[in-house]
């Protein structure tokens, strides 16, 4: 008798621990959709043999080097050397993904964007910098396609935003 | 009798329980999109109209790529350009009404279902912004969670948060999305 009533306790405990364990997993399905800012994104993704790098400003120990508006605030020659920061950060980006650039096939795309003044129109060549750091560092393999566009504001009040995409070997 | 009675219904009950907990695990840990889909109550909207001519999505290699806006019901939620920190609320709103339109046209594009995701490769948010907002990156987590949210590590992506002096529409927000499908999901 006193092994069923031990055993009933026993189960009875069991019973409480297992019926916890799945509350608190049935609470993990249900929590609200929130994260720290920019924890659900990556520097990086890699899908078949194309490699996407982020969009990258011109951070410098962790500061943005260049802010404010091109065409006003920011000179067209500022402008430019945001640009090769913010492209030698992509190349800082795709060195880690893939440890070495001869691993790298060929630049595919670059995408440019001035946080330039309504009358300013040399978004060009101020993404020119840019494509020169790519094709710099990876000689006629980073020779690329390439749009550039003038934004309204870019995050953190960057003058320059660069993206690329790159084909790997 | 009555400890035998007590100690048959919890034997019964403990079963039941481990079920319970396991369906817990499974649900958390190896659930499908469409089935986190539903536990997070999410439901998808139509998937919206194009508004030129243009089709809502084109499949290359596998790569599906579709853009929105953050239309809601044939309107746009939250019009207008985002001004202060004090819209962020309003522009992350309108990007998870616009990732859902993404969302919807996957759906559509898989035959009824999210499971055909692979990865989600990119994100480009524009965001309509006055000269002084730059908080784009916050406004884009919104869209960047939800993603997660579903795909869980497969929901984790590349992107770029832009600020636009006005966009189609009205709209806040559109958002360009690379998303990489399973070969033979159909």
């Amino acid at each position: 008798m006193n092994t069923v009533i031990r055993a009933n306790k026993l189960m009875g405990m069991l019973v409480l621990i297992i019926l916890s364990v799945g509350y608190v997993n049935a609470q993990e399905v249900t929590l609200a959709p929130s994260a720290p800012p920019g924890i659900n994104i990556l520097p990086y993704v890699i899908s078949g043999n194309l490699i996407f790098i982020s969009g990258q400003v011109p951070l410098e120990n962790g500061k943005v080097k260049y802010t404010g508006k091109v065409g006003s605030k920011v000179s067209e020659a500022q402008a430019i050397e945001a640009a090769k920061l913010a492209a030698e950060n992509v190349l800082t980006q795709l060195k880690t993904a893939v440890g070495d650039l001869n691993k790298v096939k060929r630049c595919v795309k670059l995408s440019g964007y001035v946080n330039a003044e309504p009358n300013f129109t040399r978004h060009s060549y101020v993404i020119n910098g840019a494509s020169d750091t790519i094709i710099n560092a990876l000689g006629e393999n980073g020779r690329h396609a390439r749009i550039a566009i003038g934004a309204a504001s870019l995050p953190m009040d960057a003058a320059v935003e660069v993206e690329a995409i790159f084909e790997l070997k | 009798m009555k400890r035998h009675m007590i100690s048959i219904l919890l034997l019964l009950l403990f079963p039941l329980n481990t079920l319970f907990a396991m369906n817990g695990l499974t649900t958390t840990r190896t659930a499908t999109p469409d089935e986190r889909l539903k536990a997070l109550a999410i439901t998808l909207p139509d998937m919206p109209a194009p508004v030129g001519h243009y089709r809502p999505y084109a499949i290359a290699d596998n790569m599906i790529y579709i853009s929105q806006v953050a239309l809601k019901n044939g309107k746009i939620l939250n019009p207008g350009a985002l001004k202060s920190a004090s819209d962020i609320a309003r522009g992350q709103e309108a990007a998870q009404q616009t990732i859902l339109n993404v969302l919807a046209v996957v759906k559509q594009a898989c035959g009824g279902t999210l499971n055909c995701v692979e990865q989600i490769v990119r994100l480009d948010g524009y965001i309509a912004s006055t000269p002084q907002f730059f908080d784009q990156p916050k406004v884009m987590d919104a869209a960047s969670n939800i993603l997660v949210d579903i795909f869980g590590e497969k929901g984790i992506h590349a992107r770029s948060a832009v600020g636009a002096t006005s966009l189609p529409l009205n709209s806040p927000i559109e958002i360009t999305a690379m998303i990489k499908l399973i070969a033979d999901h159909k």
